[in-house]
Protein backbone atom coordinates (compact mmCIF):
# COMPACT_ATOMS: atom_id res chain seq x y z
CA UNK A 1 0.00 0.00 0.00
CA UNK A 2 1.43 3.43 -0.91
CA UNK A 3 2.27 5.57 2.09
CA UNK A 4 2.14 9.33 1.73
CA UNK A 5 4.45 9.84 4.67
CA UNK A 6 7.17 7.66 3.14
CA UNK A 7 7.29 9.79 -0.01
CA UNK A 8 8.63 13.27 0.65
CA UNK A 9 7.84 14.65 -2.81
CA UNK A 10 4.31 13.35 -2.68
CA UNK A 11 3.72 14.75 0.80
CA UNK A 12 5.17 18.08 -0.27
CA UNK A 13 2.76 18.17 -3.18
CA UNK A 14 -0.09 17.32 -0.82
CA UNK A 15 0.88 20.13 1.60
CA UNK A 16 1.14 22.69 -1.20
CA UNK A 17 -2.35 21.70 -2.29
CA UNK A 18 -3.62 21.92 1.28
CA UNK A 19 -1.89 25.23 1.97
CA UNK A 20 -2.28 27.17 -1.28
CA UNK A 21 -0.77 30.26 0.34
CA UNK A 22 2.49 28.32 0.63
CA UNK A 23 3.20 27.66 -3.05
CA UNK A 24 6.93 27.70 -2.34
CA UNK A 25 6.67 25.28 0.57
CA UNK A 26 9.43 22.67 0.67
CA UNK A 27 9.37 19.66 2.94
CA UNK A 28 12.90 19.33 4.28
CA UNK A 29 12.34 16.44 6.65
CA UNK A 30 9.83 13.75 7.56
CA UNK A 31 10.71 11.81 10.69
CA UNK A 32 8.70 9.15 12.47
CA UNK A 33 8.68 9.34 16.23
CA UNK A 34 10.02 5.90 17.11
CA UNK A 35 8.22 5.54 20.43
CA UNK A 36 4.59 5.67 21.41
CA UNK A 37 2.45 2.59 21.74
CA UNK A 38 -0.98 3.92 20.81
CA UNK A 39 -0.64 5.74 17.49
CA UNK A 40 1.99 6.88 14.98
CA UNK A 41 3.44 10.37 15.34
CA UNK A 42 5.41 11.99 12.49
CA UNK A 43 7.36 15.23 12.53
CA UNK A 44 7.41 17.31 9.38
CA UNK A 45 9.87 20.14 8.80
CA UNK A 46 9.17 22.72 6.14
CA UNK A 47 10.65 25.81 4.61
CA UNK A 48 9.06 28.54 2.56
CA UNK A 49 6.14 28.94 4.92
CA UNK A 50 5.20 31.09 7.90
CA UNK A 51 7.30 30.30 11.01
CA UNK A 52 4.37 28.88 12.93
CA UNK A 53 3.93 26.21 10.26
CA UNK A 54 7.57 25.23 9.78
CA UNK A 55 7.20 22.27 12.08
CA UNK A 56 4.09 20.11 11.86
CA UNK A 57 2.98 16.95 13.58
CA UNK A 58 0.99 14.20 11.87
CA UNK A 59 -0.96 11.66 13.92
CA UNK A 60 -2.45 8.47 12.53
CA UNK A 61 -3.28 4.94 13.60
CA UNK A 62 -1.02 1.96 12.97
CA UNK A 63 -1.86 -0.08 9.88
CA UNK A 64 -3.74 -2.54 12.10
CA UNK A 65 -5.53 0.14 14.09
CA UNK A 66 -4.84 1.69 17.47
CA UNK A 67 -4.38 0.46 21.01
CA UNK A 68 -6.03 3.68 22.08
CA UNK A 69 -9.76 3.41 22.75
CA UNK A 70 -10.33 6.98 21.64
CA UNK A 71 -10.87 7.21 17.87
CA UNK A 72 -8.33 9.29 15.94
CA UNK A 73 -11.06 11.68 14.85
CA UNK A 74 -12.04 12.28 18.48
CA UNK A 75 -8.43 13.04 19.40
CA UNK A 76 -8.37 15.64 16.63
CA UNK A 77 -11.70 17.08 17.78
CA UNK A 78 -10.38 17.45 21.34
CA UNK A 79 -7.51 19.59 20.09
CA UNK A 80 -9.77 21.52 17.74
CA UNK A 81 -12.46 22.23 20.33
CA UNK A 82 -9.97 23.27 22.98
CA UNK A 83 -8.46 25.78 20.56
CA UNK A 84 -10.68 28.69 21.62
CA UNK A 85 -10.45 27.76 25.33
CA UNK A 86 -7.86 28.89 27.89
CA UNK A 87 -6.43 25.35 27.97
CA UNK A 88 -3.03 25.39 26.24
CA UNK A 89 -2.93 22.87 23.39
CA UNK A 90 -1.25 22.61 20.02
CA UNK A 91 -3.43 24.00 17.26
CA UNK A 92 -5.24 21.30 15.32
CA UNK A 93 -4.93 22.25 11.66
CA UNK A 94 -6.96 19.72 9.69
CA UNK A 95 -8.23 16.16 9.59
CA UNK A 96 -7.59 14.22 6.41
CA UNK A 97 -9.91 11.41 5.42
CA UNK A 98 -10.30 12.08 1.74
CA UNK A 99 -7.26 10.43 0.19
CA UNK A 100 -7.69 7.15 -1.66
CA UNK A 101 -5.58 4.27 -0.33
CA UNK A 102 -4.20 6.34 2.54
CA UNK A 103 -4.90 6.00 6.24
CA UNK A 104 -6.74 8.90 7.82
CA UNK A 105 -4.56 11.33 9.72
CA UNK A 106 -4.65 14.75 11.28
CA UNK A 107 -2.13 17.55 11.29
CA UNK A 108 -1.39 19.82 14.21
CA UNK A 109 1.24 22.40 14.95
CA UNK A 110 4.43 21.42 16.74
CA UNK A 111 5.05 23.20 20.02
CA UNK A 112 8.62 23.93 21.04
CA UNK A 113 9.40 23.09 24.61
CA UNK A 114 10.32 20.22 26.87
CA UNK A 115 8.50 17.66 29.00
CA UNK A 116 11.51 17.52 31.29
CA UNK A 117 11.80 20.51 33.64
CA UNK A 118 15.46 20.87 34.71
CA UNK A 119 15.90 19.84 38.31
CA UNK A 120 12.43 18.40 38.85
CA UNK A 121 13.69 14.83 39.12
CA UNK A 122 16.86 15.76 41.04
CA UNK A 123 16.27 14.51 44.61
CA UNK A 124 18.54 17.18 46.11
CA UNK A 125 16.41 19.35 48.47
CA UNK A 126 17.75 22.48 46.73
CA UNK A 127 15.30 21.60 43.95
CA UNK A 128 12.26 21.36 46.24
CA UNK A 129 11.17 24.84 45.16
CA UNK A 130 11.36 23.75 41.51
CA UNK A 131 9.19 20.76 42.30
CA UNK A 132 6.60 22.86 44.09
CA UNK A 133 6.56 25.45 41.31
CA UNK A 134 6.05 22.76 38.66
CA UNK A 135 3.36 21.12 40.75
CA UNK A 136 1.47 24.39 41.15
CA UNK A 137 1.77 25.22 37.45
CA UNK A 138 0.41 21.79 36.57
CA UNK A 139 -2.48 22.22 39.01
CA UNK A 140 -3.28 25.61 37.49
CA UNK A 141 -3.52 24.08 34.06
CA UNK A 142 -5.55 21.11 35.29
CA UNK A 143 -7.91 23.63 36.88
CA UNK A 144 -8.33 25.24 33.46
CA UNK A 145 -9.20 21.85 31.98
CA UNK A 146 -11.71 21.04 34.73
CA UNK A 147 -13.41 24.43 34.69
CA UNK A 148 -13.62 24.93 30.94
CA UNK A 149 -17.13 25.13 29.52
CA UNK A 150 -17.15 21.71 27.84
CA UNK A 151 -20.79 22.10 26.82
CA UNK A 152 -20.18 25.34 24.94
CA UNK A 153 -17.05 23.81 23.37
CA UNK A 154 -19.16 20.93 22.06
CA UNK A 155 -17.58 18.07 23.98
CA UNK A 156 -21.00 16.55 24.56
CA UNK A 157 -21.05 15.79 20.81
CA UNK A 158 -17.93 13.64 20.91
CA UNK A 159 -17.99 11.95 24.33
CA UNK A 160 -20.60 10.21 26.49
CA UNK A 161 -22.17 12.69 28.89
CA UNK A 162 -23.01 11.32 32.35
CA UNK A 163 -26.70 11.97 33.12
CA UNK A 164 -25.63 13.64 36.40
CA UNK A 165 -22.47 14.22 38.47
CA UNK A 166 -23.55 11.36 40.75
CA UNK A 167 -23.53 8.90 37.82
CA UNK A 168 -20.15 10.02 36.42
CA UNK A 169 -18.31 6.96 37.72
CA UNK A 170 -20.99 4.53 36.54
CA UNK A 171 -21.01 6.09 33.06
CA UNK A 172 -17.25 5.68 32.84
CA UNK A 173 -17.27 2.08 34.04
CA UNK A 174 -20.04 1.20 31.59
CA UNK A 175 -18.17 2.88 28.73
CA UNK A 176 -15.02 0.88 29.47
CA UNK A 177 -16.94 -2.39 29.81
CA UNK A 178 -18.72 -1.71 26.51
CA UNK A 179 -15.37 -1.18 24.82
CA UNK A 180 -14.10 -4.47 26.27
CA UNK A 181 -17.15 -6.14 24.75
CA UNK A 182 -16.26 -4.63 21.38
CA UNK A 183 -12.68 -5.92 21.56
CA UNK A 184 -13.86 -9.35 22.76
CA UNK A 185 -10.64 -11.28 22.31
CA UNK A 186 -10.83 -13.19 25.58
CA UNK A 187 -12.94 -13.01 28.70
CA UNK A 188 -11.67 -12.68 32.22
CA UNK A 189 -14.28 -13.21 34.89
CA UNK A 190 -11.98 -11.14 37.14
CA UNK A 191 -12.75 -8.07 35.01
CA UNK A 192 -16.50 -8.66 35.38
CA UNK A 193 -16.08 -8.96 39.15
CA UNK A 194 -14.01 -5.78 39.24
CA UNK A 195 -16.55 -3.85 37.18
CA UNK A 196 -19.26 -4.99 39.59
CA UNK A 197 -17.15 -3.84 42.54
CA UNK A 198 -16.65 -0.46 40.89
CA UNK A 199 -20.39 -0.07 40.36
CA UNK A 200 -21.12 -1.05 43.96
CA UNK A 201 -18.49 1.33 45.33
CA UNK A 202 -19.06 4.30 43.02
CA UNK A 203 -18.68 7.62 44.88
CA UNK A 204 -22.00 8.95 46.11
CA UNK A 205 -20.96 12.59 45.82
CA UNK A 206 -19.17 14.11 42.87
CA UNK A 207 -18.01 17.73 42.64
CA UNK A 208 -19.19 18.25 39.06
CA UNK A 209 -18.95 16.93 35.52
CA UNK A 210 -15.76 18.28 34.00
CA UNK A 211 -13.72 17.68 30.91
CA UNK A 212 -11.05 15.29 32.19
CA UNK A 213 -7.69 14.88 30.51
CA UNK A 214 -6.79 11.35 31.51
CA UNK A 215 -3.04 10.77 31.51
CA UNK A 216 -1.40 13.89 32.93
CA UNK A 217 1.73 15.06 34.65
CA UNK A 218 5.37 14.23 34.05
CA UNK A 219 6.04 13.39 30.42
CA UNK A 220 2.62 14.54 29.20
CA UNK A 221 2.89 18.34 29.18
CA UNK A 222 5.22 20.70 27.32
CA UNK A 223 7.01 23.33 29.39
CA UNK A 224 8.73 26.48 28.26
CA UNK A 225 10.10 29.01 30.71
CA UNK A 226 8.46 27.29 33.66
CA UNK A 227 5.01 27.41 32.08
CA UNK A 228 3.00 24.63 30.47
CA UNK A 229 2.56 25.78 26.86
CA UNK A 230 0.87 22.65 25.57
CA UNK A 231 -1.00 19.81 27.21
CA UNK A 232 -0.57 16.55 25.32
CA UNK A 233 -1.88 13.00 25.38
CA UNK A 234 -5.67 13.20 25.57
CA UNK A 235 -6.18 9.55 24.73
CA UNK A 236 -8.01 8.77 27.97
CA UNK A 237 -9.99 12.02 28.04
CA UNK A 238 -13.63 11.86 29.06
CA UNK A 239 -16.42 13.86 30.66
CA UNK A 240 -16.72 13.01 34.33
CA UNK A 241 -15.49 13.53 37.85
CA UNK A 242 -12.25 15.58 37.86
CA UNK A 243 -10.98 13.20 40.58
CA UNK A 244 -10.35 10.80 37.68
CA UNK A 245 -7.43 13.02 36.62
CA UNK A 246 -5.87 13.06 40.08
CA UNK A 247 -5.74 9.28 39.97
CA UNK A 248 -3.66 9.50 36.78
CA UNK A 249 -1.39 12.34 37.82
CA UNK A 250 2.21 11.32 37.15
CA UNK A 251 4.81 12.61 39.61
CA UNK A 252 3.66 16.25 39.80
CA UNK A 253 2.33 16.03 43.37
CA UNK A 254 5.55 15.10 45.17
CA UNK A 255 5.56 14.74 48.94
CA UNK A 256 8.07 17.29 50.32
CA UNK A 257 8.00 16.98 54.09
CA UNK A 258 5.34 19.26 55.55
CA UNK A 259 5.89 21.79 52.78
CA UNK A 260 4.01 20.16 49.94
CA UNK A 261 2.11 17.05 49.01
CA UNK A 262 -1.35 15.74 48.20
CA UNK A 263 -3.04 17.67 51.02
CA UNK A 264 -1.46 21.01 50.14
CA UNK A 265 -1.89 20.38 46.42
CA UNK A 266 -5.60 19.66 46.72
CA UNK A 267 -6.06 22.78 48.89
CA UNK A 268 -4.26 24.88 46.29
CA UNK A 269 -6.28 23.29 43.49
CA UNK A 270 -9.53 24.01 45.35
CA UNK A 271 -8.51 27.65 45.88
CA UNK A 272 -7.96 28.20 42.17
CA UNK A 273 -10.73 26.03 40.74
CA UNK A 274 -13.42 26.00 43.41
CA UNK A 275 -13.51 22.20 43.09
CA UNK A 276 -13.14 20.02 46.18
CA UNK A 277 -11.48 16.64 45.61
CA UNK A 278 -11.89 13.88 48.20
CA UNK A 279 -8.57 12.02 48.66
CA UNK A 280 -10.41 8.73 49.25
CA UNK A 281 -12.11 8.99 45.87
CA UNK A 282 -8.72 9.22 44.18
CA UNK A 283 -8.10 5.62 45.27
CA UNK A 284 -11.41 4.58 43.68
CA UNK A 285 -10.40 6.15 40.37
CA UNK A 286 -7.04 4.36 40.49
CA UNK A 287 -9.04 1.17 40.25
CA UNK A 288 -11.05 2.63 37.35
CA UNK A 289 -7.69 3.38 35.71
CA UNK A 290 -6.73 -0.25 36.10
CA UNK A 291 -9.96 -1.27 34.35
CA UNK A 292 -9.13 1.21 31.58
CA UNK A 293 -5.65 -0.24 31.40
CA UNK A 294 -6.94 -3.80 31.23
CA UNK A 295 -9.10 -2.66 28.32
CA UNK A 296 -6.52 -0.95 26.15
CA UNK A 297 -3.89 -3.62 26.77
CA UNK A 298 -6.50 -6.14 25.65
CA UNK A 299 -6.78 -3.96 22.54
CA UNK A 300 -3.03 -4.44 22.05
CA UNK A 301 -3.66 -8.19 22.11
CA UNK A 302 -6.39 -7.67 19.50
CA UNK A 303 -3.92 -5.88 17.19
CA UNK A 304 -1.47 -8.78 17.54
CA UNK A 305 -4.25 -11.28 16.84
CA UNK A 306 -5.15 -9.24 13.74
CA UNK A 307 -1.59 -9.44 12.43
CA UNK A 308 0.45 -6.55 13.88
CA UNK A 309 4.00 -7.64 14.70
CA UNK A 310 5.25 -4.90 17.03
CA UNK A 311 6.87 -6.53 20.06
CA UNK A 312 5.86 -3.67 22.31
CA UNK A 313 2.22 -4.60 21.72
CA UNK A 314 3.01 -8.07 23.08
CA UNK A 315 4.66 -6.49 26.10
CA UNK A 316 1.57 -4.37 26.76
CA UNK A 317 -0.84 -7.23 26.16
CA UNK A 318 0.99 -9.60 28.51
CA UNK A 319 2.91 -8.04 31.38
CA UNK A 320 1.14 -4.68 31.54
CA UNK A 321 -2.29 -6.28 31.19
CA UNK A 322 -1.43 -8.67 34.01
CA UNK A 323 -0.34 -5.79 36.26
CA UNK A 324 -3.69 -4.08 35.74
CA UNK A 325 -5.59 -7.29 36.48
CA UNK A 326 -3.64 -7.73 39.73
CA UNK A 327 -4.71 -4.21 40.78
CA UNK A 328 -8.32 -5.09 39.95
CA UNK A 329 -8.06 -8.38 41.86
CA UNK A 330 -6.77 -6.60 44.96
CA UNK A 331 -9.52 -3.99 44.75
CA UNK A 332 -12.37 -6.50 44.57
CA UNK A 333 -10.92 -8.81 47.22
CA UNK A 334 -9.72 -11.63 44.98
CA UNK A 335 -6.16 -11.02 46.13
CA UNK A 336 -5.07 -9.60 49.49
CA UNK A 337 -4.20 -5.91 49.28
CA UNK A 338 -0.58 -6.69 50.11
CA UNK A 339 -0.18 -9.55 47.62
CA UNK A 340 2.88 -9.45 45.37
CA UNK A 341 2.50 -7.39 42.24
CA UNK A 342 2.87 -8.93 38.81
CA UNK A 343 6.53 -7.98 38.37
CA UNK B 1 16.33 -32.95 19.43
CA UNK B 2 18.89 -30.96 21.45
CA UNK B 3 19.07 -28.19 22.25
CA UNK B 4 15.49 -28.19 23.55
CA UNK B 5 13.20 -25.26 22.76
CA UNK B 6 13.77 -23.70 26.18
CA UNK B 7 17.54 -24.04 25.72
CA UNK B 8 17.33 -22.30 22.34
CA UNK B 9 15.31 -19.49 23.84
CA UNK B 10 17.70 -19.15 26.73
CA UNK B 11 20.69 -18.86 24.40
CA UNK B 12 18.91 -16.31 22.19
CA UNK B 13 18.04 -14.22 25.26
CA UNK B 14 21.57 -14.35 26.65
CA UNK B 15 23.12 -13.49 23.31
CA UNK B 16 20.78 -10.54 22.89
CA UNK B 17 21.52 -9.28 26.41
CA UNK B 18 25.28 -9.78 26.22
CA UNK B 19 26.23 -8.95 22.66
CA UNK B 20 23.52 -6.80 21.11
CA UNK B 21 21.80 -4.61 23.71
CA UNK B 22 25.01 -3.09 25.14
CA UNK B 23 26.01 -1.88 21.65
CA UNK B 24 22.73 -0.17 20.89
CA UNK B 25 22.97 3.61 21.05
CA UNK B 26 19.53 4.63 19.82
CA UNK B 27 17.20 4.95 22.85
CA UNK B 28 14.24 3.48 21.00
CA UNK B 29 16.22 0.48 19.80
CA UNK B 30 17.35 -0.05 23.41
CA UNK B 31 13.76 0.14 24.61
CA UNK B 32 12.61 -2.36 22.00
CA UNK B 33 15.50 -4.71 22.72
CA UNK B 34 14.73 -4.57 26.46
CA UNK B 35 11.11 -5.43 25.74
CA UNK B 36 12.19 -8.28 23.44
CA UNK B 37 14.59 -9.64 26.06
CA UNK B 38 11.78 -9.64 28.62
CA UNK B 39 9.37 -11.25 26.18
CA UNK B 40 11.86 -14.03 25.42
CA UNK B 41 12.11 -14.79 29.15
CA UNK B 42 8.33 -14.63 29.37
CA UNK B 43 7.99 -17.16 26.54
CA UNK B 44 10.53 -19.47 28.21
CA UNK B 45 8.57 -19.38 31.47
CA UNK B 46 5.29 -19.99 29.65
CA UNK B 47 6.80 -22.92 27.81
CA UNK B 48 7.62 -24.47 31.17
CA UNK B 49 4.47 -23.60 33.09
CA UNK B 50 1.59 -22.81 30.76
CA UNK B 51 0.68 -26.36 29.79
CA UNK B 52 0.11 -27.38 33.40
CA UNK B 53 -1.63 -24.06 34.06
CA UNK B 54 -4.08 -24.75 31.25
CA UNK B 55 -4.71 -28.26 32.55
CA UNK B 56 -5.39 -26.86 36.02
CA UNK B 57 -7.53 -24.02 34.63
CA UNK B 58 -9.63 -26.36 32.52
CA UNK B 59 -10.17 -28.84 35.35
CA UNK B 60 -11.32 -26.05 37.60
CA UNK B 61 -13.41 -24.45 34.84
CA UNK B 62 -15.25 -27.73 34.24
CA UNK B 63 -16.06 -28.00 37.93
CA UNK B 64 -17.24 -24.38 38.18
CA UNK B 65 -19.36 -24.56 35.03
CA UNK B 66 -20.93 -27.82 36.18
CA UNK B 67 -21.87 -26.14 39.46
CA UNK B 68 -23.37 -23.21 37.57
CA UNK B 69 -25.50 -25.50 35.40
CA UNK B 70 -26.85 -27.08 38.57
CA UNK B 71 -28.00 -23.65 39.74
CA UNK B 72 -29.78 -22.64 36.53
CA UNK B 73 -33.46 -23.37 36.86
CA UNK B 74 -35.60 -22.04 34.00
CA UNK B 75 -38.59 -22.07 36.34
CA UNK B 76 -36.84 -19.53 38.54
CA UNK B 77 -35.17 -17.16 36.11
CA UNK B 78 -35.64 -16.30 32.42
CA UNK B 79 -32.77 -17.22 30.18
CA UNK B 80 -31.44 -19.94 32.47
CA UNK B 81 -32.25 -22.67 29.99
CA UNK B 82 -30.40 -21.04 27.08
CA UNK B 83 -27.36 -20.37 29.24
CA UNK B 84 -27.35 -23.92 30.56
CA UNK B 85 -27.43 -25.24 26.96
CA UNK B 86 -24.55 -22.98 26.01
CA UNK B 87 -22.48 -24.18 28.95
CA UNK B 88 -23.23 -27.84 28.21
CA UNK B 89 -22.19 -27.32 24.58
CA UNK B 90 -18.81 -26.03 25.72
CA UNK B 91 -18.42 -28.85 28.26
CA UNK B 92 -19.40 -31.57 25.79
CA UNK B 93 -17.42 -30.31 22.82
CA UNK B 94 -14.51 -32.45 21.63
CA UNK B 95 -11.54 -30.12 21.33
CA UNK B 96 -9.15 -32.67 19.88
CA UNK B 97 -9.19 -36.32 18.93
CA UNK B 98 -7.52 -38.95 21.07
CA UNK B 99 -4.60 -39.00 18.62
CA UNK B 100 -3.97 -35.28 18.74
CA UNK B 101 -1.43 -33.89 21.16
CA UNK B 102 -2.80 -31.01 23.25
CA UNK B 103 -0.63 -28.20 21.94
CA UNK B 104 -0.43 -24.96 23.90
CA UNK B 105 -2.31 -23.21 21.11
CA UNK B 106 -5.16 -25.72 21.18
CA UNK B 107 -5.33 -25.53 24.99
CA UNK B 108 -5.38 -21.73 24.79
CA UNK B 109 -8.29 -21.84 22.35
CA UNK B 110 -10.14 -24.32 24.53
CA UNK B 111 -9.57 -22.21 27.65
CA UNK B 112 -10.75 -19.11 25.76
CA UNK B 113 -14.10 -20.79 25.03
CA UNK B 114 -14.48 -21.98 28.61
CA UNK B 115 -13.60 -18.57 30.03
CA UNK B 116 -15.97 -16.83 27.67
CA UNK B 117 -18.95 -18.92 28.76
CA UNK B 118 -17.91 -18.63 32.41
CA UNK B 119 -17.81 -14.86 32.13
CA UNK B 120 -21.20 -14.86 30.46
CA UNK B 121 -22.57 -17.05 33.25
CA UNK B 122 -21.08 -14.82 35.93
CA UNK B 123 -22.75 -11.76 34.42
CA UNK B 124 -26.00 -13.67 34.28
CA UNK B 125 -25.75 -14.67 37.93
CA UNK B 126 -24.92 -11.11 38.95
CA UNK B 127 -27.84 -9.70 36.98
CA UNK B 128 -30.22 -12.29 38.46
CA UNK B 129 -28.90 -11.87 41.99
CA UNK B 130 -32.16 -10.73 43.55
CA UNK B 131 -33.94 -13.82 42.21
CA UNK B 132 -31.23 -16.42 42.70
CA UNK B 133 -29.74 -15.23 46.00
CA UNK B 134 -32.46 -17.11 47.90
CA UNK B 135 -31.05 -20.37 46.57
CA UNK B 136 -28.54 -21.62 49.18
CA UNK B 137 -26.30 -22.79 46.35
CA UNK B 138 -25.97 -19.28 44.87
CA UNK B 139 -23.26 -17.88 47.13
CA UNK B 140 -21.09 -21.05 47.13
CA UNK B 141 -21.21 -21.01 43.31
CA UNK B 142 -20.27 -17.32 43.26
CA UNK B 143 -17.43 -18.10 45.67
CA UNK B 144 -16.33 -20.92 43.38
CA UNK B 145 -16.25 -18.52 40.40
CA UNK B 146 -14.23 -15.98 42.35
CA UNK B 147 -11.94 -18.75 43.59
CA UNK B 148 -11.26 -19.79 40.02
CA UNK B 149 -10.46 -16.17 39.07
CA UNK B 150 -7.95 -15.97 41.93
CA UNK B 151 -6.30 -19.30 41.11
CA UNK B 152 -6.13 -18.55 37.39
CA UNK B 153 -4.48 -15.19 38.06
CA UNK B 154 -2.00 -16.84 40.41
CA UNK B 155 -1.05 -19.37 37.74
CA UNK B 156 -0.44 -16.55 35.23
CA UNK B 157 1.66 -14.61 37.70
CA UNK B 158 4.21 -17.42 37.68
CA UNK B 159 5.38 -16.22 34.26
CA UNK B 160 5.29 -12.49 34.90
CA UNK B 161 8.47 -10.64 33.92
CA UNK B 162 9.81 -7.22 34.63
CA UNK B 163 10.53 -4.70 31.89
CA UNK B 164 11.08 -1.13 32.94
CA UNK B 165 10.54 1.56 30.38
CA UNK B 166 10.50 5.05 31.83
CA UNK B 167 7.89 7.61 30.76
CA UNK B 168 10.83 9.87 29.98
CA UNK B 169 12.01 7.54 27.27
CA UNK B 170 8.50 7.59 25.86
CA UNK B 171 8.14 11.33 25.66
CA UNK B 172 11.62 12.70 25.04
CA UNK B 173 11.03 13.64 21.44
CA UNK B 174 7.31 13.41 21.04
CA UNK B 175 6.47 17.10 21.35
Amino acid sequence: MPDLLMDRAKFQSYLRHKLPEAEKLTVTGIKKFPRGSSRETWFIECEGITPSRRKLVVRRDFLSGSVCPLPLRTEYEIYRRLGPSPVPVAEALWYEDGLDDEREFFVREHIDGTWDVPGFQNPNPEYDDVRIAVSKEHLRKMALVHTCDWEALGFGEIMPVPPSPETAALTLVDTIVAKLEEIKLESHVLVTEAAEWLRDHAPKTTPRISLCKGTNGLGEEVFRGGEIVAMCDWELACLGDPTYDFAQLQAFLPEIGSQWGLTQGLEYYEEISGIHIEPGTIDYYRVVNALHGAMFTQNAARLIADGDKLARLCWGATQVNLQFRVILAKACGLLPAKAASAS
Amino acid sequence: MRPRTDEVLDSVTSTLDEYIVPDLSDPYAKTMATAISGLLRHVTLRLQAEGQAFYDDLLELRAVLTSIVGLLDPAVVTGADDLAKEIRAVLDKEYRTSREYPTLISLADEATEFNHVLDKADRFLLSAKTTLAEDERYQPVRDQIRGYATHQLGREMSWAFDVVISPGQERAESR
